[in-house]
């Protein structure tokens, strides 16, 4: 993991000082609502329906033991005792004073963390695939590269006050699960026929109210001009995108109206007045940075209290049923022989989808120290991962994980369901996403069936601005409201992966009442019409299309 | 030499805004931009000799930021004032995007473009670590300087 050089830990206590002098200013009267938004955006903090909101960063989604304590810490000390982590591998606290805010800024950067550019209209946390660093299949570790562009991004001050917001994703590998298609820009590390590494750039990708998959901008991108060539795109973008209109003001909006040809024509024309300046990457500076990541340590040997048991000795047969079920659904290996990446799953009964509490999060550092060298990460499914767990201690994990409740074994299956906060947290929603989510997984509780159904991706989203990705689920619902009351449009067959895909409108909206029911009806369907327990939902939405889908929920 | 309409190559005069024909008028080095400005062949018209002023009326208009580094990456090389009612916390990025001076429009109450010059606040070149967007020039760290 990524360790702070002091540069980093003094630019992060330095923002610590200035908000502080931002939030007095504010609260002594001496800088306007309107001043102030775009300062506090810019740090993170939202002002949500009940009380400010407060997004953290964690880039790419890699957290130590240290830091997660720490956010315990804080989700009891300011907070009402648990964070939420989002899509994009951060965590929110949603019950804050604002008054109490720098005090908090100033206890994480005692970790090296902050708030810094994790909301606002400025480059926002770099995210990127979970599997990061671990992946066999993969080309490079991304996370290095997400750090460069982290370095870069970060109150660079020609770009804290873009058009609109304006999020990066890299992937090392072809198995895409970072989404990068439906990023504003989406790099993708490949080689060329000679092998030297270098990135697919693709732009003007993203979600919200018009959704769009990213364009191929550069085929071939040689990784010394990374920096460069990111500058040259966000200085187009700053210099040309709408600001007349927040809904037009996204960078896919000026790709789109410029034709991809002219868009890529006026970045060159930037990046060749800028290549080979001092934003050229050398050798040194990535291995620099390379060196920074600490190497993961392997836990190899346990205390002698903890009983390994690998062979399974006296285990009762429902035990080792279960044990071999939760290996199987939330457990991967990784590219170190012997050594598993675990999933724990944060959509448990009756709690909103992504939530963890203060107690939850200081059990799963105790864990992660214990058995994964003390990293956890955050998964773009709202879910958390222990990176490296050696496969002998698999089931005393097993066993801890069950003891503090923290064994669900429904990793990527339909229970497996990202949802926005909605009506619950957000002042902008039309529609409740975390109930009808909990609805949802109530409907499917079997363990039998929820295996044989498969990873069917649901996303939920309260409003058009689509936080919950509602565009790209296998099924995807999106809250509108007509006439004060709260409906429900369902989509069909987007996908997240490498071939994303927006989902096509089922219908029109259904009710309240019915939303959780006609999912229901739509996933029974995909049982009956699949080709074999093989063929994945967007599959078997290709083949047979919206009609016998329309049929169940329309009755058509 | 001013784009008080006499080269065709500067920005319209007309988008000044402060009234060019108060007495007075514009120092005749003066080159007025508008952050929304859409072309950029002008800046390759620039001489040393020019005082550039690129001006917005939102305090949230990054557009500015992006026409100082430009005009700095062209290699102009005079001053380079940034007009509008910008808070102090953005002082430091307007320095470090390249501008060496910076104006409150509000101190041009009189309508007078020659209060201009005299109202400059001169940008302290900023404290903190360098960025790796920086750009500094000689001309531009104007710390210890008067306008
Ligand atoms: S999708 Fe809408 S309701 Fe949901 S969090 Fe985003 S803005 Fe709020």
């Amino acid at each position: 993991m990524y360790q702070y050089s002091q540069t980093d830990q003094h630019l992060v206590d330095q923002r610590v000082v200035q908000f502080r002098n931002q939030t007095d200013r504010y609260l002594n009267g001496d800088l306007s609502e309107d001043q102030f938004r775009p300062l506090r955006l810019m740090n993170g903090l939202y002002i949500q329906r009940y009380a400010p909101m407060l997004r953290i960063a964690i880039p790419y989604g890699e957290l130590n033991s240290r830091q997660l304590r720490m956010l315990a810490r804080i989700a009891r000390q300011y907070d009402r005792g648990y964070g939420h982590i989002t899509t994009r591998q951060n965590i929110q606290f949603n019950w804050l004073k604002l008054e109490q805010v720098p005090d908090l800024l100033a206890d994480l950067s005692l970790v090296q963390m902050h708030a810094i550019q994790t909301s606002g209209n400025c480059i926002r946390n770099i995210t990127s695939d979970h599997l990061a660093g671990i992946d066999a299949a993969e080309i490079e570790d991304p996370r290095p590269w997400c750090e460069i562009i982290r370095q870069w991004a970060t109150l660079h001050p020609e770009f804290l006050y873009l058009p609109r917001k304006f999020k990066i994703a890299v992937t090392g590998s072809e198995n895409d699960r970072a989404a990068i298609l439906a990023h504003d820009i989406g790099l993708r590390l490949v080689r060329n026929p000679g092998q030297e590494t270098g990135f697919q750039v693709f732009v003007g990708g993203g979600l919200g109210r018009t959704p769009v998959v990213g364009k191929l901008l550069h085929e071939f991108l040689p990784k010394h001009h990374l920096l460069s060539y990111l500058e040259a795109i966000l200085r187009v973008y700053n210099l040309h995108g709408r600001r007349d209109n927040k809904y037009k003001a996204r960078i896919k909006i000026l790709v789109n109206s410029m034709g991809i040809q002219a868009f890529g024509q006026a970045v060159n024309d930037r990046f060749q007045e800028i290549r080979d300046g001092k934003l050229t990457l050398t050798d040194d500076r990535i291995e620099q940075i390379k060196s920074r990541f600490a190497r993961p340590v392997m836990n190899v040997s346990l205390p002698a209290r903890i009983h390994c048991n690998p062979a399974g000795a006296g285990r009762t047969v429902p035990d080792r049923d279960a044990f071999e079920n939760w290996k199987a659904q939330n457990t991967l290996r990784s590219k170190y022989a012997s050594f598993h990446s675990v999933f724990i799953s944060l959509k448990k009964e009756n709690v909103a989808p992504g939530d963890i509490s203060a107690e939850e999060m200081d059990v799963l550092a105790g864990l992660a120290d214990r058995y994964s060298g003390g990293l956890v990460r955050t998964t773009h499914r709202q879910n958390l991962l222990l990176p490296l767990v050696h496969a002998d201690h698999l089931y005393p994990l097993w066993k801890d994980l069950q003891k503090s409740g923290q064994s669900n074994t429904n990793i990527q299956t339909v229970q497996d369901i990202i949802c926005c906060p909605g009506l619950e947290f957000c002042s902008l929603a039309n529609t409740t996403s975390i109930p009808i989510a909990i609805e949802i997984q109530n409907r499917f509780t079997d363990p039998l069936e929820l295996k044989s159904l498969g990873d069917i991706q649901i996303k939920i989203s309260g409003c058009m601005n689509a936080c919950g990705h509602h565009h790209i689920g296998h099924i995807g619902i999106l809250g509108v409201d007509k006439k004060g009351e709260q409906w429900f449009q369902i989509t069909l067959g987007g996908r997240a992966d490498q071939n994303l895909k927006l989902g096509t409108r089922l219908g029109p909206a259904v009710s309240r009442d019915h939303i959780s029911g006609c999912v229901e009806s739509v996933i029974r369907q995909y049982l009956k019409l699949r080709s074999g327990p093989d063929e994945t939902f967007p599959d078997t939405f290709e083949r047979v299309g919206l009609t016998p889908f329309k049929e169940v929920v329309y009755g058509q | 030499m001013g784009n008080s309409g006499t080269d065709p190559a500067l920005p319209d005069p007309a988008q000044m805004p402060f009234t060019p024909s108060s007495p007075g008028g514009p120092p005749p080095d003066l080159v007025v931009v508008p952050s929304h400005i859409e072309t950029r062949s002008w800046i390759d018209a620039l001489t040393p000799d020019h005082c550039v002023l690129v001006y917005t009326e939102r305090f949230d208009d990054g557009r500015v930021f992006s026409l100082g580094r430009q005009i700095r990456i062209a290699s102009f090389s005079g001053r380079l004032i940034a007009a509008g009612e910008f808070l102090p916390d953005q002082l430091d990025s307007l320095a470090r995007c390249g501008f060496s001076h910076h104006l409150p429009l509000s101190s041009l109450a009189d309508g007078s473009a020659g209060a201009v010059l005299e109202n400059l606040v001169a940008l302290p070149r900023p404290a903190g670590p360098d960025h790796p967007g920086d750009h500094f020039t000689p001309e531009n760290d104007m710390s210890s300087s008067t306008p």
